[in-house]
């Protein structure tokens, strides 16, 4: 037979027990849920992420068409336009006075001029041109438009027997370096220019850099979204659909580099 | 003397847990974790002081023997501590608010009977001490469940640090409830409780420890910026 204070003390060892038990099982329920929560919370990031890539393809497929439509227009219109300027100077030349020959034969040679510009414009434009030519060749091509002012002094090295990397990948790769570029020529105030590509068979790599006036990344960064400007996030973006990393390094007064590195890349010509 | 050694086993967990903590000071941890650094302090002290009170230093006083007037102060300050840390822990500024009226409320009651049973061990002050501090751990879990931004609560500290808040003073609550009746009318079965207490303890500050190996986690990137660090 129990007495009283065994009984009282049996109630409170149960009771205790049942409370112990209940709270093990409101912390394994919180975890439990929040665990859910958790994996729920990662499928939307990870929807949201390939909505904002497949929306960043789409984006990039109607520049390409556009800038290919742009380039064919410069290719079949205006250089036939300039062509038959040409061909027209040509003719009133003979019958026109001595004192406007040499006026004409100068704007002979500048229509001349803007035909070879036009055409490697629309080269660098043209997405099947790039395709057959290959981004090295490309990219050379580029290089040479930009340099052709002489207002830089270019090195160019490429490190490692030259492979061809997917079509649509050369695209937007060759798109990044015409970005970088047109930011050099456009902010860097640079007097030299290098690029080096590693065609390493496990890891892609390429490198601009130049001696210009740089700036702060992470103010730029910052400012990105006062000045609507969002140059830096698209090449993050860009390089991110091809599984490059774009590295950027710069400082005020000590130049800027950019690196973009494929590990693994896909290579298609052995 | 080996009932003592077995009785006194729970300080070391609670030795390593305040040690541990320390590093919220090296590492600058927010100020809340820096708060909880210093209750862990403070209940090793108290725990200290009344372990010398009662072998040693009660001689030297002249005072009684027993150490329930530092335990009973205890409560005091560390309700004081849980409370500055559950109220800066909070987002919500309701839930802030009821931490004030509810610390405030509590440690004036505690105030009020330590004036009155300074020196006896009463229900009352592991009522006042434990229904506050569930209540607080409850509306951080509360917090957790309804933030926007899901974390990993086995890298969060104050998980860690509100379960094991909340397990102690709930499993202790039925034990605390009936202590004075059961000291009154069946000795043996209350001293065994301090075993039972004891076990808690262990668990408790093995849970807070466990709160001081983690560390607090940064705020989620927004999407554009970067994949999700988790």
């Amino acid at each position: 037979m129990q007495t009283p204070t065994e009984t009282t003390a049996l109630v409170i060892l149960i009771t205790t027990l049942l409370i112990l038990f209940v709270c093990a099982a409101g912390v394994y329920f919180l975890f439990l849920y929040q665990k859910k929560r958790f994996r729920h919370q990662r499928e939307v990031l990870e929807l949201r992420e390939a909505f904002g890539q497949t929306l960043l393809q789409s984006k990039l497929e109607i520049q390409e068409q556009t800038l290919d439509h742009i380039s064919k227009e410069l290719h079949a219109n205006i250089s036939h336009l300039v062509s038959l300027i040409n061909i027209n100077l040509s003719e009133i030349l003979p019958q026109t006075p001595q004192a406007t020959r040499e006026n004409i034969l100068e704007t002979k040679s500048l229509a001349k001029q803007l035909m070879g510009e036009l055409k490697a414009l629309s080269a660098s434009l043209n997405t099947d041109h790039i395709m057959h030519i290959g981004f090295a060749k490309a990219f050379e091509n580029e290089l040479n438009r930009v340099t052709k002012a002489k207002k830089y002094q270019l090195t160019a090295v490429k490190n490692g027997s030259e492979y061809r990397l997917p079509a649509e990948h050369e695209i937007i790769l060759y798109r990044l370096c015409q970005e970088v570029l047109n930011n050099v020529v456009k902010y860097s105030k640079a007097t030299q220019l290098s690029a080096t590509i590693d065609y390493d068979r496990d890891c892609f790599r390429l490198r601009i850099a130049d001696n210009g006036i740089g700036f702060n990344p992470a103010e730029a960064l910052e400012e990105s979204g006062s000045r609507k400007s969002t140059g830096l996030i698209n090449m993050r973006k860009r390089a991110s659909l091809i599984h490059a990393e774009f590295g950027l390094t710069s400082q005020p007064d000590q130049g800027t580099t950019v690196e973009i590195t494929i590990a693994h890349p896909k290579i298609l010509n052995a | 003397m080996h009932r003592f050694y077995l009785y006194q086993l729970y300080l070391i967990p609670m030795l390593l847990a305040a040690v541990l903590s320390l590093r919220v000071f090296i590492e600058k941890w927010p100020k809340p974790y820096r708060i909880f650094s210093a209750l862990l302090f403070a209940t090793l002290v108290i725990e200290l002081g009344s372990i010398f009170w009662s072998t040693d230093w009660y001689k030297m006083s002249g005072y009684a023997q027993t150490n329930a007037w530092i335990y009973n102060a205890g409560h005091l300050i560390r309700l004081a501590l849980l409370v500055w840390f559950y109220h800066d822990m909070m987002t919500s500024e309701r839930v802030k608010k009821a931490i004030r009226w509810i610390g405030a409320l509590a440690l004036l009651s505690l105030i009020g009977i330590y004036i009155f049973y300074t020196h006896t061990s009463h229900v009352a002050y592991f009522l006042l001490h434990s229904f506050p501090a569930i209540l607080f751990a409850l509306f951080y879990f509360r917090q957790l469940l309804k933030n926007d931004e899901v974390i990993r609560l086995e890298k969060d500290p104050g998980v860690w640090i509100s379960i094991g808040v909340f397990i102690y003073n709930m499993a202790n609550l039925p034990v605390f409830s009936f202590i004075d009746y059961l000291n009154k009318t069946n000795l043996k079965t209350a001293s065994a409780t301090l075993y039972y207490n004891d076990a808690l303890n262990i668990l408790s500050y093995t849970l807070f420890l466990i709160a001081f190996l983690c560390k607090p986690q940064p705020k989620p990137l927004p999407s554009s910026f970067s994949s999700p660090h988790y």
